[in-house]
């Protein structure tokens, strides 16, 4: 297969989705999510509910502490921030081509995570006697966002121009040569690792090793 | 404006840049005072490394094409039209003949070398 590859001799665009604003923006729904809840610490009651059952109804019940109450924004926080890190990581290691229609997807999902964990907390906070208000703000948030993703990602790739087809190894990319840390995906819209960076192979760790420690946090809580 | 490079050939990568950059500089398609995308920039979309874009680069900012500036990039320059020092006129017809050679034994017809050279020219003129 011919390894024929083309690239814009023009400048690129570098500006995040939304500037700067933008992209603090789910941060700033979680600081406000934040000071709601401290504004009404005082008046909330000693017990709240931290789980609905399939019914929609409170299950399980809590202590108010703040690790109880607000759990949710210290993890949409940790998860927006993953996502803004991985964003400034693909402005400076990832091919130009479709990378700004990514971006914007993953400012969308950074709106979504955060709307989830400001709802959440307002849930508990309020002692919510149904889940179902904020299932339909996530499953509306969802459809309007891959909505938005099926109408703004571009092909990312032309047929026939698979870049650099003799690094590539099933779905997984590792080129040593290849500068890029993320590459379009060999098939569908999207980025993968170059996991001939010693980079990719750090991060898949770092993954690896978030969501072992999600799960050994979620079974020692039960 | 792209460059497009064909990692089989037996032309260095640099060399291919470099050819096509000048060619897109000489046509006029590149304005004086116009940016081009960055060392990085190009690497990461061409999947090559910087050193190679960057020897195309500092090549043609030596011909005088470019003026490279740390962390923006390279800017297009005025380039004054020079005289061909002697001799150079038979130094491109003994390129020449030696490329139509190999391009004739690789089996394109006169007519089509013929096209390409028209075309070529007036690309550049």
């Amino acid at each position: 297969m011919s390894d024929i590859r083309e690239a814009s001799i023009e400048p690129g665009d570098r500006r995040l989705p939304g500037g700067w604003p933008g992209q603090l923006l789910p941060f700033g729904l979680l600081a406000a999510g934040a000071l709601w809840l401290r504004a009404r610490w005082d008046s909330l009651p000693e017990v709240l509910p931290v789980h609905w059952g399939f019914d929609g109804r409170p299950d399980r019940f809590a202590p108010r502490t703040v690790p109880n109450v607000a759990l949710p924004l210290f993890l949409g926080a940790g998860a927006c921030l993953f996502i803004l890190l991985t964003v400034l990581a693909m402005r400076a290691f990832a091919p130009r081509k479709g990378r700004r229609a990514v971006m914007r997807i993953m400012l969308g999902a950074q709106l979504v995570v955060a709307g989830t964990c400001v709802g959440a907390t307002v849930l508990v906070a309020s002692s919510a006697q149904h889940v179902w208000p904020l299932l339909v703000f996530v499953g509306l948030a969802v459809v309007v966002l891959l909505g938005f993703a099926l109408s703004t990602t571009p092909k990312l790739r032309e047929e026939g121009a698979l870049r650099n087809p003799a690094s590539w190894h099933g779905l997984f990319y590792a080129d040593r040569d290849d500068p890029a840390l993320f590459v379009p995906k060999r098939y569908g819209a999207g980025y993968t690792l170059n996991f001939g960076r010693p980079a990719a192979v750090v991060i898949m760790l770092l993954l690896a090793a978030a969501a072992l420690g999600g799960l050994i946090a979620a079974l020692r809580a039960r | 404006m792209n460059v497009r490079i064909d990692m089989d050939a037996p032309d260095p990568v640099w060399r291919q840049i470099a050819d096509q950059l000048r060619a897109h500089l000489m046509s006029g398609r590149l304005e004086p005072g116009a940016r081009l995308a960055t060392v990085r920039e190009l690497a990461l979309d061409l999947g090559v490394n910087h050193n190679t874009v960057a020897t195309a680069y500092n090549l043609l900012a030596e011909e005088g094409f470019l003026r490279l500036v740390r962390g923006v990039g390279a800017e297009v320059l005025e380039r004054p039209a020079r005289r061909a020092p002697a001799g150079e006129q038979q130094r491109f017809a003994r390129r020449l003949s030696a490329l139509v050679a190999e391009a004739r034994a690789q089996g394109l017809s006169p007519a089509a070398l013929q096209a390409a050279l028209r075309k070529a020219a007036e690309e550049l003129s």
